[in-house]
């Protein structure tokens, strides 16, 4: 019985980047500032460093959009926005989840926990 | 105070090296955006330390976490996305790796297809000589006229 590590793998895939479209819904934020916030968050990343495949995706895809702009101190950061087609993603995968997680609580019997 | 940023450096370019190693399978576009972005990461994280430590970087470098699984993550996360699905050309990634399994299946399905086009051959030719002894009696000598004609041995 060893699933885990690949079962929150396997969670994860669908779900991460409609964490980071969320993170940024309201905000601009640059790229350390996400990470280090997902990354806070175990069950979401393994380590900082995987999410910046997952950003690069978002950006070709056209789901996020970036800027580069100055910080009061150090270098200039690269801060990243949701596009309206982000927005759509967004609010699709709202709706989708919680149809996907109320079929799979009432199957499992995880509806009270 | 004997600290230098050269030692500093020389772990960061070690850690973004063992990730360029790592990705050499990724499309040269990919790997580049990845690196520069893990790139920029350092940069900016670095830029937090207060006095930059060889100890600091190390905790900047252990929270990307190892090349091997940002690699993986990179080759993993590609195919996944619908969006991405609509990028034809990026999946050539895998082709090489996949071009093998794609070919070597279709072989063995290849000679099963020219098997399969043999017995249906020879089941009609079964069938067509059945069908013409079968059928009229009275064209027998017809019969008899074509297979000697074909085949003279066996009578």
């Amino acid at each position: 019985m060893e699933i885990p590590t690949g079962l929150a793998t396997a969670l994860r895939r669908g779900t991460l980047e409609f964490c980071v479209l969320a993170l940024l819904e309201n905000e601009e934020r640059y790229g350390v500032e996400l990470v280090t916030q997902l990354g806070a968050e175990t069950a979401l990343t393994t380590s900082e460093g995987t999410l910046y495949p997952l950003l690069s995706r978002l950006r070709r895809t056209g789901l996020v959009a970036t800027t580069w702009q100055e910080s009061p101190a150090g270098p200039p950061r690269r801060y990243y926005a949701l596009t309206s087609h982000g927005k759509a993603a967004l609010a699709h995968f709202r709706s989708e989840w919680v149809t996907f997680r109320d079929s799979v609580d009432h199957i499992v019997g995880t509806e009270h926990q | 105070m004997t600290y230098s940023t050269d030692p500093l450096d020389r772990l960061v370019e070690d850690y973004l090296a063992e990730v360029a190693r790592a990705t050499a399978a990724l499309p040269a576009g990919q790997r580049e955006d990845l690196i520069a972005d893990l790139r920029e990461h350092i940069t900016v994280a670095r830029a937090d330390l207060d006095p930059p430590t060889q100890a600091g970087i190390r905790t900047i470098l252990d929270r990307l976490g190892e090349p091997a699984a940002i690699a993986e993550e990179a080759r993993q996360g590609e195919p996944v996305t619908a969006a991405s699905s609509t990028y034809s050309p990026a999946p050539p990634t895998f082709s090489q790796s996949a071009a093998p399994q794609r070919s070597s299946p279709s072989t063995p399905a290849l000679i099963l297809g020219v098997v399969l086009v043999l017995i249906v051959i020879l089941v009609g030719a079964c069938a067509v000589t059945l069908f013409a002894d079968s059928p009229d009696d009275d064209a027998l000598p017809v019969i008899n006229s074509r297979t000697s004609q074909t085949a003279p041995a066996p009578r």
